[in-house]
């Protein structure tokens, strides 16, 4: 009997303090950001920059969503939002589909919603904001043809078949680049279901396939957030890329990969700016309880990143 | 029964067992009851909101998915096997149910009535059934080790839930869209669908366990395998049944969540098979065989939910969900070791 | 005792030879035993006794060779069908699973049920009962409902041996019996075994432990490297003779 005991007084003492810290504040209006998952960087930064953003206009954010990205879950969890009592929810929907349900929920129990990021369009969402995502394909392809001046094959690479988003992306460099002569190679786009670890194989087996490649191009940034072992991929493919007969572009500004840029690790990058998301649904959220009417779609820019202009990222 | 230790005479020496570690109190899912009601009224004190209906029917609906699942865990945890392909299974019945009403629309069957309803569910039902009965035929009859054999297969599974969708969201389609909709996620006497097919199949798998030449061989196979053989029982066909029920509701969750979200993602139930069997192991079900039970499912899985539920109404940071999970896990097997080593 | 005069042998085995692979465990082997009839099956460990007693019991087939019950020839498809057929085993291991009552030991493989065509479910009361009263009648203190993990080395023996009382058998094979129990405990096994015969029923003791045999058998039949090297009535033989023919002091006897 004793052990159970234990169990619950460690429970408690886990619990209790937990529970405390978070009931004080009660009259600021509260927002939701939900990621498509939490272990994702890239969410982070949406993170940051609503968190900034809410301070400024006097708003608590709360950053909530699956532990990894899985729909089901994510429901659930903005369920539970809306019991909490939030006044607002700004959702990246991991299922344009399955938050229908629960985001009708929430504006029926008068709570204010939007979708940044990744859209779930046939939902009663007021607003989106995110990132044209066909024009990022479209700008990943006009940086590939500023670098790399005589067409030939490209390699790329997306997180995996089902993101309506990066179907856009590839869309938009698909066009761009074929429209100048260039050839998709075969094998791509490989999907590397946002693994690091395996983006950066991928990468280095279609090089493997293809060595005559000029240009490689994902669409997503999973390689560099693996820096050392992309480091070795472009290493073994040195000769090609410092001669000139291969491009290397790729899409997201992180810290981690302007300092990839910086140390000559690729030419340009390409970024979405997830931490002016996370402002604009602050933004967009305070305004709709405010009555006020907001644009339904919102684009927030890219960002083009050289090594000219590389250290006022890394600020 | 409860006459006192007696003269030993004959074979034994006997000594009457404490009360403690007989009946129901001898089981770990005694003990997981208990923990999920205190953590239950802490949770129900500490946040406000807790016990509010609208949050209660969450509650009830989505525990009874993973719970769904761990009770045909439950059953392969009992014959000392595990099923990893859960999750994958889930997704891919669910898509392929999905598939099937809209494909049946372009064919003959469009014109009778219901059959646009019903022969998806059930073949998808088939479908899982099919599953676990390879799972189970590879474990009982080729002697594949259950861990390796399932975790291919959830890999099979995952990947032809890719390649029939090609990634794309599948949502429910045909005339009968709003009784599909009735029937996965309508409401019974204000109980969420769901948790009534999961109360009902977890009263039917406790009365099969405890009363059937069926589940009796099940814990016997658990229990001791050659013992079980030498005594007649047919240990193959008892584990592959296991194994094709376990897919059964796994298959059968796949198609409650399409209904549910309306939606049938292609990485629906990513990672749910830890989840059934965590909470298949918190409510007491041993991974060495020999024990476990449908009230266990069915509180372990409540359990995992309500401290979900629980730290999000109680705004904790949502990383520690993970590890209080891991802790309550790691304390459930604990207490079951102590428990009964204290002999 | 004298064999009695019967038509046909209980059990017949005619040229039994079993191969695991390249291992030959059983060769040629000849045995047959009256109804009644105390066999004591001796041999060194790897002599072929458990793989024999593995045949008879139907665990699995013989590679060839011909078994015969009562005069026909018979091959069994798994433990049940040699059951059925009257043949009761008393495992070394006692094939228990701990997990389980008393009662559910052993009636496992058997269960009584009630109700009607496909819907049946365990008759627990008339299990339990049953359970009791055999355990009665083997004077053990074992209690039907009772979780076999929670008890004693002589308690898991009479839920063992109850077993094999279940049914009206007509052989029942024991392998080492006694083995891992008290002084006293054996006493009672042995006694059990005389009652067997004295009831009409046929026991193999397949066993080491010499003065066992000796006190309770008809006969001996010894075993090495898979041959039958002799088979004679136990007044006719002796302790010495059969430690002779076991380590193969002796050739045959």
């Amino acid at each position: 009997m004793r052990p159970t005991l234990l169990a619950l007084a460690l429970a408690a003492l886990l619990a209790g303090p937990a529970f405390q810290a978070n009931s004080a504040h009660a009259q600021t209006m509260r927002f939701a950001i939900v990621p498509k998952g939490m272990d994702n960087p890239y969410f982070d930064l949406s993170r940051d920059g609503c968190m900034q953003r809410a301070k400024e206009i006097g708003v608590e954010c709360v950053y909530r969503g699956p532990a990894q990205h899985e729909p089901a879950t994510q429901v659930q969890i903005i369920q539970d939002l809306i019991t909490q009592g939030v006044q607002g929810l700004a959702i990246s929907a991991a299922d344009a589909d399955s938050v229908v349900g629960v985001i009708k929920q929430a504006r029926d129990a008068g709570i204010a919603v939007i979708t940044f990021d990744a859209d779930s369009p046939n939902s009663a969402r007021q607003a989106y904001v995110g990132t044209n995502n066909l024009e990022m394909g479209r700008e990943l392809g006009r940086q590939i043809l500023k670098v790399q001046k005589q067409p030939g094959l490209y390699i790329t690479q997306s997180g995996g078949p089902s993101a309506a988003n990066l179907n856009e992306r590839l869309a938009g460099l698909n066009e761009v680049l074929q429209g100048a002569g260039w050839t998709l190679a075969p094998g791509s786009p490989s999907f590397c279901n946002d693994d690091a670890a395996l983006a950066n194989q991928q990468l280095a087996d279609q090089m493997q396939a293809n060595p005559n490649a000029r240009a490689v191009a994902p669409i997503g940034g999973w390689a560099l957030f693996a820096p050392e072992a992309y480091k070795g991929f472009v290493n073994a493919n040195r000769k090609a890329y410092d001669s000139g007969n291969l491009a290397l572009v790729m899409p997201d500004t992180l810290p981690v990969e302007v300092e990839l840029l910086r140390d000559g690790y690729a030419q340009t990058l390409v970024g979405q700016r997830p931490a002016e998301m996370g402002a604009k649904a602050m933004d967009l959220l305070l305004a709709l309880r405010q009555g006020k009417p907001v644009p339904p779609v919102t684009y927030v820019g890219l960002d083009v990143v050289t090594k000219e202009n590389a250290a006022q990222f890394l600020k | 029964m409860a006459d006192s230790a007696a003269s030993a005479a004959g074979f034994d020496n006997v000594r009457a067992v404490p009360w403690y570690r007989r009946g129901f109190l001898a089981e770990q899912t005694a003990y997981a009851t208990l923990a999920l009601l205190v953590i239950t009224t802490l949770v129900a004190v500490l946040a406000g909101n807790f016990l509010t209906p609208a949050n209660l029917q969450n509650i009830g609906r989505n525990f009874s998915y993973i719970g769904l699942i761990s009770l045909g865990m439950t059953c392969v945890i009992i014959t000392g096997g595990i099923d990893l392909s859960v999750g994958s299974v889930t997704a891919l019945v669910a898509v392929t149910c999905m598939l099937l009403m809209r494909w049946q629309g372009t064919t003959p069957l469009a014109g009778v009535p219901y059959a646009q309803l019903v022969l998806p569910i059930l073949l998808g039902l088939l479908l899982a059934g099919l599953i676990g009965a390879v799972n189970g035929l590879l474990v009982a009859k080729v002697g594949l080790s259950p861990f390796v054999t399932t975790l291919g297969m959830l890999s099979i599974c995952r990947g032809l839930t890719y390649v029939v969708t090609q990634g794309r969201g599948q949502a429910p389609s045909g005339p009968y869209v709003a009784d599909f909709l009735a029937l996965t996620n309508g409401r019974v006497g204000g109980l969420p669908a769901p948790t009534l097919y999961m109360l009902a199949l977890a009263v039917v798998l406790g009365v099969a366990l405890r009363h059937t030449a069926w589940g009796r061989h099940l814990y016997a196979v658990g229990g001791n395998e050659t013992a079980a053989m030498r005594t007649g029982v047919r240990v193959a066909r008892v584990k592959v049944g296991a194994y094709v029920l376990c897919s059964l509701s796994a298959g059968l969750t796949g198609i409650l969540l399409a209904g549910w979200l309306g939606s049938a993602p292609a990485n629906l139930a990513n990672g749910y098979e830890l989840r059934v069997i965590a909470a298949s192991v918190i409510g007491g079900a041993n991974l060495a065989g020999g024990a476990g039970g449908p009230l266990g499912a069915v509180v372990g899985s409540a359990l995992i939910e309500v401290i979900r539920n629980g730290l999000v109404l109680g705004r904790v940071d949502a990383y520690w969900q993970d590890a209080l999970i891991g802790l309550i896990i790691i304390l459930a097997v604990l207490v079951d070791r102590l428990r009964t080593r204290e002999r | 005792m004298q064999p009695m005069q019967a038509p046909a042998p209980l059990l017949e085995l005619r040229g039994i030879g079993r191969s695991f692979g390249a291992v030959r465990a059983l060769d040629g082997v000849d045995l047959a035993l009256q109804p009644g009839e105390t066999l004591g099956l001796m041999g060194d460990n790897g002599a072929g006794k458990s793989t024999l007693t593995k045949i008879i019991a139907g665990n699995f087939p013989p590679t060839e060779g011909e078994i015969r019950l009562a005069g026909a020839p018979i091959r069994f498809d798994g433990p049940a069908a040699a059951r059925t057929a009257g043949i009761e085993v008393l495992y070394q291991d006692l094939a228990i699973a701990e997990n389980l009552t008393a009662a559910a030991n052993v009636f496992l493989g058997r269960e009584l049920t009630r109700g009607v065509g496909p819907f049946r479910v365990l008759d627990h009361a008339a299990m339990n009962r049953r359970a009791t009263e055999l355990f009665g009648e083997l004077k053990s203190e074992t209690r039907a409902g009772e979780l076999v993990r929670m008890m004693s080395g002589g308690q898991r023996q009479a839920v063992a041996i109850a077993r094999t009382r279940l049914a009206r058998c007509r052989l029942v094979l024991m392998d080492e019996p006694t083995a891992a129990i008290s002084v006293r405990q054996v006493a009672e096994v042995l006694d059990l075994i005389r009652r067997l015969r004295d009831g009409g029923t046929a026991v193999v003791l397949i066993s080491h432990r010499m003065p066992d045999v000796f006190a309770v058998c008809d006969r001996v039949a010894v075993l090495r490297r898979g041959r039958k090297v002799a088979d004679k009535p136990i007044s006719a033989s002796s302790p010495e003779e059969v430690t002779g023919l076991i380590t193969g002091a002796l050739e045959a006897a």
